[in-house]
């Protein structure tokens, strides 16, 4: 075993220390939070994350219910949620003002949105990519990694801008994830190893393979790294770190006994792309061979999306939709566009709720909880207001879907509205890991 | 009180960045060598070290190429290198994660069973002895490999780990071949291989010129997007590369090679935003607007550009005829859009433009394609594309929290420039698109797709305008002769050339060796030879600053 003896760096410990997160503890559940982690069935989250926040405060009505509760009535850009109007609750009033990076940093504020949506920490220094913050979907991956060793979170998404900075998903203050864009690579990382025709030995042997050379690697890098100067040497480190990652991945992967999935096959538009990305996560869950996913939808893109309705089909996502300004075309197709995403999101939820526990105790979504989210509320303005925010699933019993919850007014530029970061608590909280707090929250919300 | 303050904070960010954008844009050119040292010798040029860079999906693809003869182009499917501003190969902004590596680590894979497979021309190569019968072929085999591999000849301690790697392979039970296959694809996930190796001798804070393999690989990757190939590593292995008559020799020799069509292909492509244009769901045009379009349409577009930008390369022209001149190409697809007559045979071909509507870069279907809307315009993008790319004056970006131009100021019957004056009439626009807009409406008698038209669906075209220095233009013909003779121009093809052959932007103090290039580029009749040839004998170029 000397061969994959784990010398990557802990990243935890100096950022559960910064944050006043019992985050250790994360490493190993324990006592109560143990049967919660490990229950049977095992509890999930996905992190459903579009792009420049919705078209709310240009079209008031167009996304957010005018009445809550249980009877609210569901507006144009959600009624692609009517069948699953039980299994779902719509939030308003978040916000995520944290996001703006401290006056005196010359930087867009895509980055910075993007960056601290799912971390609840004002990035600090992005030139130096330190977001001094652990993103929630990889607090909860390093909790239930026991259970998952081999993939303890997957993210993927049907775009990705070319900048560094489009990132959501962050492993520690310095390590964003990429995210995979092609369906059959998530495929193939999902169900790496997979090999029904291959004995217990010869999948053993070619584990010993790659970690020998994987072995190899490090030691080579070591080898280079007392060459180089401070600088070059610090851009090694997320060499490293990755081969250390990648290790202890190819050393825990273990083999499906889960009925063998097909690889998905060619895809046509954004919407075939979305869809084939998508309905991977319900075969992931099923063979339980991970817990947590983040999915972009289109982030960051400046793409048109020709299938919307007609009139609405050469619009950019970015420079025509999200910035329509008061152009009555454009703000239609804008709210044209949320509503596609909205079942895009509607689809996600579907399939979970059809697709059984691999027990046969009811659905994965009684056991997920699935968020849609956003970086911004008032994307023409790109303010982090009033955020689009929809729960769907019971995450084991933690929520109870069906309603439409207020918990703050309708102005985007409100930064006392609660932050979004509440919500997170409860999300860790339903797979078993309570925390007091992350990021900027104030505390967990009371009744989801 | 948060919405009020948030709304104050706004205003102020958007009139401190009106007013950042005037002044960048309308500031004066400093002539070439202005900033040289007041009096005597020439400026001390601070080197700067381009961070350590990895191959990016193209020199990844390349290099595997030249290396195992595999076309496959398995970087594809890597994840997308960020793209900061206008090229790929910014080494700041790459990173390396897991799921890279992963990718990686798989490709090498995939590439060494294929490369030594039985029937693959490449395994006589890598493979020339019989493992089996002479002791030696194995350390040979690694040593030749690792030495084309990692751009330079490995140390005795680097072969022994990858001999050690076979060796712990046979005694798990693996045969002779698949051991050294291992070890093989552990050279391909070396960071050796994945990062282009810089070092500085020990101790060495000083300036210090490269070593000739290092120096080979900054040649090859800038001018092939790819590793060295025989002669140019043999020249290093001799360290003749420190002769300037060999070096120039040399750098001749691999302009002349095909593979240099990667300065086109890679550099001209992302320059001239042809390969934004490419993606389809990045460049959208509406076919119920623009029946006439296609992707044998956009094929056509691009491979004008494609030929023009090539045959200034290769021609060695001079650079500033790309904004007037009568170099042009054609296919009967662009034919028919131009309204011309269809080369012989239909394919495309080169001609001589009428130097009225069609005159250079400007009025290429590629550019004012894909500076438009999908279903109109947008003179924002054009002016913009004139700025950020040729000029090297990008303006900032919308400022945030930006107010929404008052909805009584869009009139949905008027015309482009009628709407867009509304920028111009507020304050907090007038700053960036004062400057950007008016570039466009020279540009309005063409339409989305680059067609000419006498008017926009009726209505009449003002094409006339102003630059921020005063200079009145009407159409784009006097736009583009003002462009050409703007001092800013050869200044920006270098700051481009620079940027994309070294992997950085130039740092502030890097400004004199800028206008040295630039000046050489002058002098050379503004042939882009001449500065591909001046850039590669900068210091910039060819030596490091040393170990901080």
């Amino acid at each position: 075993m000397s061969s994959f003896a784990i010398s990557r760096r802990l990243f935890l410990g100096g950022v559960g220390a910064a944050l006043g997160l019992p985050l250790l503890d994360a490493v190993a559940p324990s006592g109560r939070r143990a049967r919660a982690a490990g229950a049977t069935p095992p509890r999930r989250l996905v992190f459903f994350i579009v792009s420049y926040g919705h078209p709310e405060y240009t079209v008031p009505g167009c996304f957010r219910p005018a009445d809550a509760g249980a009877n609210y009535t569901l507006t144009r850009c959600l009624e692609p949620l009517a069948a699953l109007k039980g299994d779902v609750s719509i939030l308003s009033g978040l916000q995520n003002w944290i996001a703006f990076a401290p006056p005196g940093y010359d930087m867009n504020d895509h980055p910075s949105l993007c960056q601290a949506i799912l971390t609840g920490v004002s990035p600090m220094n992005p030139a130096a990519r330190s977001t001094a913050a652990i993103s929630v979907d990889q607090v909860a991956a390093n909790y239930l990694k026991t259970f998952t060793p081999g993939l303890p979170s997957l993210e993927i998404g049907t775009h990705v801008e070319g900048y560094v900075t489009d990132n959501f998903s962050w492993r520690d203050e310095t390590t964003p994830l990429s995210r995979l864009v092609e369906p059959l690579d998530a495929f193939n990382r999902v169900f790496a190893g997979d090999d029904p025709a291959a004995t217990q030995a010869m999948l053993e042997r070619r584990k010993r393979r790659r970690l020998r050379i994987l072995d190899y690697a490090k030691a080579d890098l070591d080898r280079l790294q007392r060459k180089l100067g401070t600088a070059d040497r610090e851009r090694l480190d997320q060499y490293l770190t990755s081969v250390g990652q990648l290790e202890d991945r190819v050393a825990n992967q273990t083999v499906s006994q889960c009925a063998t999935a097909s690889p998905p096959g060619a895809y046509g538009d954004i919407q075939e792309h979305a869809t084939a990305l998508l309905d991977l996560i319900p075969l992931a869950f099923q063979c339980d061979r991970t817990r947590v996913v983040t999915f972009t939808l289109e982030a960051n893109s400046d793409n048109a999306f020709p299938f919307l309705p007609a009139g609405y089909q050469t619009f950019k996502h970015h420079a025509d939709l999200s910035h329509a300004g008061q152009d009555p075309q454009k703000l239609q197709g804008y709210v044209e566009l949320t509503r596609w995403k909205v079942s895009m999101f509607a689809h996600l939820v579907d399939r979970l709720k059809q697709t059984p526990e691999a027990d046969g105790t009811g659905s994965l979504l009684d056991n997920t909880a699935v968020v849609f989210l956003s970086e911004m509320g008032y994307g023409d303005g790109h303010i982090p207001g009033t955020l689009p925010v929809i729960l769907a699933g019971k995450g084991g019993g933690a929520f109870h879907p069906g309603r439409h919850l207020v918990f703050g007014d309708e102005n985007p530029y409100n930064t006392a509205s609660p932050p979004v970061t509440n919500l997170y608590l409860n999300l860790l909280s339903s797979i078993g890991l309570d925390v007091p707090r992350f990021g900027n929250s104030v505390g967990p919300i009371a009744d989801l | 009180v948060g919405s009020i303050s948030a709304r104050s904070i706004a205003l102020v960010t958007l009139v401190a960045a009106a007013n950042a954008c005037a002044a960048k844009i309308g500031a004066d050119v400093t002539s070439p060598g202005a900033l040289g040292a007041a009096d005597g010798g020439p400026p001390e040029i601070p080197i700067h070290d381009p961070p350590l860079a990895r191959l990016n999906r193209t020199e990844y693809n390349n290099t595997v190429r030249d290396l195992l003869g595999d076309a496959t182009r398995p970087a594809d499917a890597f994840p997308i290198d960020p793209v900061p501003s206008i090229f790929d190969n910014n080494a700041a902004s790459q990173i390396v994660d897991e799921l890279l590596l992963e990718e990686y680590e798989s490709a090498a894979d995939r590439l060494i069973e294929t490369a030594l497979a039985t029937s693959s021309p490449a395994r006589t190569r890598i493979l020339a002895c019989d493992l089996g019968a002479d002791a030696t072929c194995l350390p040979r085999t690694l040593r030749a490999f690792a030495r084309r591999a990692w751009r330079r000849p490995p140390t005795d301690d680097e072969i022994a780990a990858l001999a050690a790697l076979s060796a712990a392979a046979s005694a798990d039970g693996d045969d002779a071949e698949t051991s050294l296959k291992q070890a093989l694809k552990a050279a391909l996930v070396s960071p050796n291989f994945l990062y282009r190796v810089e070092l500085d001798p020990t101790g060495a804070a000083a300036p210090h010129p490269l070593d000739d393999f290092e120096l080979a690989a900054r040649l090859s990757y800038f001018l092939w997007s790819s590793m060295p190939d025989d002669q140019l590593s043999d020249r290093a292995d001799q360290g003749a590369l420190a002769d300037p008559a060999t070096y120039l020799a040399e750098v001749r020799r691999m302009l002349d090679d095909p593979k240099a069509a990667s300065l086109v292909d890679n550099f001209g492509s992302q320059w001239l935003a042809l390969n934004k244009l490419a993606d389809p769901s990045v460049t959208v045009i509406d076919t119920t607007v623009f029946p006439e379009f296609d992707e044998g349409l956009r094929g056509s577009m691009i491979a004008e550009t494609r030929a023009y930008f090539g045959a200034f390369l290769r021609e060695d022209l001079d650079v500033r005829d790309m904004l007037v001149g009568d170099l042009g190409f054609l296919d009967q697809r662009l034919a028919a859009l131009y309204g011309l007559p269809a080369p012989a045979g239909g394919d495309l071909a080169r001609i001589r433009v009428d130097g009225v509507r069609r005159f250079g870069l400007l009025t290429q279907a590629s550019m004012l394609t894909v500076t438009s809307q999908g279903y109109r315009t947008s003179p924002t993008r054009r002016g913009k594309y004139i700025l950020a790319r040729l000029l090297c004056t990008p303006p900032p970006p919308p400022p945030p929290k930006v107010p929404a131009l008052p909805p009584e100021s869009v009139d949905p019957n008027a015309t482009i420039r009628q709407r867009m004056t509304a920028h111009l009439h507020a304050n907090a626009c007038v700053g960036c698109h004062g400057s950007m807009d008016p570039m466009g409406f020279a540009m309005e008698h063409y339409d989305g797709i680059g067609r000419f038209r006498d008017d926009d669906e009726g209505r009449p075209i003002d094409a006339t305008g102003q630059l921020p220095n005063g200079a009145k233009f009407d159409g784009l013909l006097q736009l583009a002769t003002l462009l050409k003779q703007d001092p800013r121009l050869p200044g920006c093809v270098a700051k481009q050339m620079f940027t994309y052959a070294l992997g950085r932007d130039p740092q502030s103090d890097e400004q004199p060796l800028l206008d040295g290039l630039t000046s050489d580029l002058a002098a050379s009749g503004n042939r882009l030879r001449a500065l591909v040839l001046a850039l590669v004998q900068s210091r910039a170029f060819q030596w490091r600053g040393g170990m901080p």
